[in-house]
């Protein structure tokens, strides 16, 4: 199984090199074959499939993915190259990570209101905050909902 | 029960897709060019400010360009692809019913909500697929579709900021009807509106003032459906595509591995016939194509796997048009020296062949094109496959020195995804 550059999840079968492609993150999960007659009770069950996106709770359509670069958000467990999942249905609450734009350069921050100031807070003791202030062009791109990291 | 329709319309789609991720591109005037980087074929408001024209040549903008007064991208047909089908997927969770019309347009049936509350409900839509999608829309809303349409244009003219604009009383039609022009109505075209003129009609209104025996004496069974709908009698409904394919594929694996470009042309447009012939089957024309080459991955050989998405300027169903935007596209991704194994051709941005934008009365922008298909699919079906093909034809066009300008695939490739710090 490898990931082609279109994102597909794409499956080689064994007796031939035609790929079967599926939707982005859809795994089915095959169970039951019977060549022998008696069905297995898990058939009823056999197109079940877990879906990342469901797991996420994203719609594709309204779901983008972005790379995280550096370790700013260290502490809240992104780590450089991590895929952060970033919805943009949501309206950020305290506390959440959100994909955010200040000037000419998109970021991942946490938003925080102290008196009436608004500062962007890094998770990494080594990063000061950010205050936003009124002649900066900030806005928010989405809500950062979780991430995917790769091992090996 | 009154009818309701709106057309929500992208406003300058190709240039609002690149400055999702283009922070900078936000502050300058923007235009994107044709395949090729020939002409300017999106612009920014603050483009169209500095009296840039649609298609006009890039040479004549060049020098904005390098002084960096003025931001150019090539067209990158993957990314507008994408931002569209959210687009559009976006509005289809948000009303009753949607038909895609174009890459940046759509109807919408908006029957079940109440009148007072239209406008409501279209700046609630125009809010949300704005925070979701980033990209801004205008909607017009009407009785009948072609009023949406002339609606839309009136948002765009007179009521920008809002985006949001409801025909629901008699004056308000009189008044939009008599601030358009007759030939920027939908389907009348610039013959057409050059007949009207000639007669003195020079607004959508003076046409709406007409009696029914001159446009039937003038005009084939469309035009007198257009007029009612102008006058506000509901003729056109909303054509979904559900139950047709919302795509069409073909790709194969080769018998033998192909070297040259000359082999993969033939499997290519052959390909291309096959999706065009499906397509006309389905009544369906295509916006969007896709094509890719791939070797052998269990092959120790050196692999490659190349694609590319471009766009049709009108949707179309022809073989002809496929094949050479086929062979277009795989021009731009051939490299020599691999093995190829494998090749397909996938048309998307499906639109019913009736809902084509064109001209209404002279039908279909190529009627001689679609004739050849017609027929090549009537002597195919007769005497067999492949019976009548298309010989694939070398262009003498030198592709290279196009596309320099192109932004990442933002939203299509794990390479080009936006970076964040």
């Amino acid at each position: 199984m490898t990931l082609n550059y279109d994102g597909e999840i794409q499956f080689f079968s064994l007796n031939d090199c035609d790929i079967i492609e599926l939707n982005k993150y859809l795994m089915p999960v095959e169970c039951g074959t019977s060549a022998t007659g008696f069905p297995s009770p898990a058939d009823d069950y056999v197109d079940i499939t877990l879906d990342l996106n469901e797991f996420h709770g994203v719609k594709k359509h309204t779901c983008y993915l972005v790379e995280a670069r550096g370790d700013s958000m260290i502490d809240a467990g992104i780590s450089d190259r991590d895929i952060l999942i970033v919805d943009t249905t949501l309206d950020y609450r305290e506390n959440d990570i959100v994909i955010c734009s200040l000037n000419h350069f998109y970021m991942a921050k946490i938003i925080r209101r102290v008196q009436n100031k608004l500062f962007l807070i890094s998770k990494n003791p080594n990063f000061q905050p950010v205050e936003i202030q009124e002649s900066d062009d900030f806005r928010v791109f989405g809500v950062v909902k979780g991430l995917s990291r790769k091992f090996r | 029960m009154n009818k309701w329709f709106g057309l929500a319309d992208c406003n300058n789609f190709y240039v609002s897709c690149e400055r999702i991720f283009n922070l900078p591109a936000r502050e300058l005037p923007v235009v994107v060019l044709s395949n090729n980087d020939g002409c300017v074929i999106s612009r920014s408001q603050e483009a169209k400010d500095m009296g840039i024209e649609m298609g006009v040549p890039a040479h004549k903008i060049a020098d904005s360009i390098n002084k960096k007064t003025l931001m150019a991208f090539s067209s990158n047909y993957a990314l507008y692809g994408d931002i569209s089908s959210r687009v559009m997927n976006c509005l289809n969770d948000l009303c009753p019913a949607v038909e895609v019309y174009s890459i940046d347009e759509a109807f919408l049936d908006l029957s079940l909500i109440p009148t007072e509350e239209l406008f409501g409900f279209g700046i609630e839509i125009k809010r949300k697929i704005a925070k979701w999608t980033k990209i801004p829309i205008s909607i017009g809303i009407a009785p009948t579709k072609s009023l949406a349409k002339v609606a839309n244009r009136y948002t765009k003219k007179y009521h920008k900021e809002k985006g949001v604009f409801v025909i629901d009383s008699n004056e308000i039609l009189e008044k939009v009807l008599t601030e358009t022009p007759i030939e920027s109505v939908w389907g009348i075209g610039r013959k057409y509106g050059k007949f009207l003129k000639s007669h003195n009609i020079n607004t959508a209104l003076d046409f709406t003032k007409l009696p029914e025996s001159f446009i039937r004496k003038y005009f084939s069974v469309v035009g007198i459906r257009l007029y009612r709908e102008l006058k506000g009698e509901s003729c056109l409904n909303l054509t979904e595509v559900e139950d047709k394919k919302k795509a069409i594929q073909y790709t194969r694996s080769f018998g033998r591995y192909v070297t040259t470009l000359s082999d993969l042309e033939a499997a290519l447009s052959t390909f291309a016939s096959k999706c065009a012939e499906k397509l006309r089957t389905q009544e369906s024309c295509a916006n969007v194509l896709s094509i890719y080459i791939r070797t052998n991955p269990f092959s120790k050989k050196p692999q490659i796997y190349k694609n590319i998405t471009l766009n049709f300027d009108i949707p179309t169903n022809g073989t002809l048009e496929i094949q050479e935007k086929v062979l277009f596209g795989l021009r731009q991704i051939f490299v020599e020296g691999y093995d190829y194994k494998k090749a397909g051709v996938y048309v998307t941005g499906l639109v019913p062949n009736d809902a084509i934008q064109g001209n209404l009365f002279s039908q279909e922008p190529d009627v001689k094109l679609q004739k050849i298909s017609k027929l090549m699919d009537l002597v195919n079906a007769k005497f067999g496959k492949d019976t009548i093909s298309f010989a694939v034809q070398k262009s003498k066009t030198n592709w290279q020195g196009n596309a320099e300008k192109m932004s990442p695939k933002f939203t299509t490739h794990w390479k080009d995804i936006p970076k964040v710090e």
